[in-house]
Order: structure tokens, then sequence, then C-alpha cells
């Protein structure tokens, strides 16, 4: 494993188009996935993905073979979310990722949810819409640790936040999921 | 069995799904689920939460792949483009500045000679000799830094050609 991204270390740190063009074979639905659920907005996902890549060309110089490859990305990922929703809003950081302030990019009204367009399987519909009524920094770390099953360390590293934050998002974020599920039931 | 009792276990059953618990932590929660169904159905629903989570499949478009693919190609290959003379420039200066190192004593003493061949002020020649070595380099730096600056820039920066009405 340490072999391997010391190899894709340095195919990074050249440019190699093979090497990215692995990665992104590779990566591209885990990082839209997540870029879903941190924008909740489809459109916002799909410039992301390609800004993330782009960025990760950019600073592959910067990617050290200790590191898991994931978390850097999704590291990079997050970053461009906040920075763009940050300038297009103009507010902080920790206002743009506080549960209680809500989902930062909301989706379109009178369009199919965002979830909806993406998700496959019978369970769509249903669980577009528990998706769609969870906060987005709740919906972050789910999908890191239910999905991606990331440590709570490299979420706290990805999200760059206490691992005392990490967990109480993720218990709130369990309880928010429950709830929402149930509602949908009935 | 008390009130307690099943808050507790509530608690154990999400610390368990988000930090882990103890082996006794373990044992006690077990031997408590056994014998109660209500926090029993409570783990099944939270089991099944979490599942219908990890199961969900999304998938990136693959328009959306592809225009990435491409927009990489050509940031690499506008990379590539760019590098190519600068290694070239580079390897310039290196042989240029390895040139001067050797040859400064020899052109310093052969203005030195000219100097007082035409019996000029030392002041004279040795101005001359800066002007020899510096002019030159000077012109062409001022040159290719106005080279540069007219130069139009691509845009590097997809985020400005981005939709914002979706946001």
């Amino acid at each position: 494993m340490e072999q391997q991204r010391a190899r894709l270390a340095q195919g990074l740190r050249g440019g190699d188009p093979d090497v990215v063009d692995a990665l992104i074979e590779e990566y591209q639905h885990r990082l839209f996935r997540y870029l879903l659920s941190v924008t909740g907005n489809r459109p916002t996902a799909e410039d992301m993905f390609q800004e993330t890549w782009l960025h990760v060309l950019e600073r592959g110089h910067q990617y050290r073979a200790q590191w898991k490859f994931e978390v850097w990305l999704f590291g990079i990922a997050r970053h461009l979310v906040i920075d763009l929703a940050r300038r297009k809003k103009g507010v902080s950081l920790d206002a743009l990722m506080d549960p209680e302030e809500g989902i930062v990019f909301q989706p379109s009204t009178g369009e199919p949810s965002p979830f909806e367009q993406v998700l496959a399987g019978e369970e769509r519909s249903r669980m577009a819409r528990v998706l769609d009524r969870i906060p987005a920094a709740y919906r972050e770390v789910l999908t890191l640790r239910f999905q991606e099953e990331l440590a709570l360390e490299e979420m706290a590293e990805i999200i760059k936040a206490p691992l005392s934050t990490v967990k109480s998002r993720l218990y709130r974020g369990l309880k928010t999921l429950r709830k929402q599920i149930e509602e949908t039931l009935v | 069995m008390n009130q307690e009792s099943h808050e507790h276990a509530r608690e154990l059953l999400q610390a368990a799904r988000v930090e882990g618990i103890s082996a006794d932590g373990l044992r006690w929660l077990e031997s408590h689920l056994a014998g109660c169904n209500e926090c029993s159905k409570e783990a099944n629903a939270l089991a099944a939460a979490i599942e219908s989570l990890r199961v969900l499949s999304v998938s990136a478009p693959a328009d959306v792949v592809r225009r990435t693919s491409l927009a990489v190609h050509r940031r690499i290959e506008l990379r590539r483009v760019n590098r190519e003379p600068r290694v070239l420039l580079g390897m310039a200066a290196a042989i240029s500045s390895a040139w001067t190192l050797f040859t400064t004593p020899y052109t310093w003493a052969s203005f030195a000679w000219l100097g007082q061949a035409f019996r000029v002020h030392d002041m004279v020649w040795q101005l001359g000799f800066v002007v020899w070595w510096f002019l030159p380099g000077t012109v062409l730096s001022a040159i290719a830094a106005w080279r540069h600056l007219a130069t139009p820039k691509p845009v590097s920066n997809p985020l400005a050609e981005m939709d914002w009405r979706a946001l």
C-alpha cells in the first residue's frame, strides 16, 4: 500500500496524465457522492468535481505517500466548496457548515431533488427525500462514516474540526437520519 | 429494567456505530437487548437506517467525468507547453552563468590592458566592463518581462465560467 501511494505521489508530482486518469476512474463516484452530500446541489457538485481534479493536478506535489488519497482528495473538494460558498454568499466558514443554519446550496425549487436525479435502486425517491431533509453538515459526516467508512480521525482531518465536533455531528446526524426515515415511512 | 437502563442501552447503540464501545459495554448491551423488545426494535431500526445509507448507489454523470478528463488533459498540455521554454531558459542561464564565472578574470584583465593601452582613466574601463557584462542581460530581461506582461492569459479558473444561477 505504501509503495502504491509512493508511486501515486511520484505520478502526481510529475503531472502524469495516466496517473490522473486512473485516479479519476477510481474515485469518480466516491468524489461525486461526497460533493453531492456537501452541496446538496447537482450543478454545483458537477462544477466542483471538475475543479477538484484540476486542483489535484495543481497541488499534486503536496501529496505525501503516508496520506490516504481519498482523505486528501475530499479535503481539497471540501475546501473548494466552502471557498465557493463563502465567495458567493459572503458568510463565514463556521456559519456555512453550521447545522442550524441549514444547507449551503439549496436545490432549485420545482426540480427533482438532486439526490433523486443520481440515486439508483428501488429506495431512490424515499432516500432522496430523507437526504434532502438532513442538514449538509450531518449529511457530510454520515457519508464519510457509513459510505466511505473513514475513521473519525480521518474525518476530522477532512473537516478540519476537533474529534469532538465530528462525534457530535455524527450522533446528531444519526438521530436526524432515523427521524427522517421514520417520517417518510408514515 | 428501569428507564435509565433503556436510555443507557440507546446511548450505547449509537456509540457503537459512532466511536465503538468497550467489550464490557457490548456484553451488557447484548444481554439488555436479549431481554428488551423495545430496545431491540430500536437497534434494528438504527441498523436499517445505516444500511439504507450504506447501500445507496450514486454515480458520477459520464459526461461530467469525460469533460473533467478533457479539462485535466488540457491543463497538463498547457503546463508542458509552458514548462518547455522555461527549461531551455534555465539551461541557457546555467551555461551563461558558468561561462561568466570562468571568463570574468580574463575579461577584467583584457579591459585593464585596453585601459592602459588607450591611457584612459581606471573608472572608464571599469564602467565599460560593467556595461559589457550587464547591459545585454538587462535589455533581454526587460524584453522578456514586457512580452510576458503583454501576452493574454488563458482562463485558468473554471469557476469564472460556472453557471451561478443554480446556486
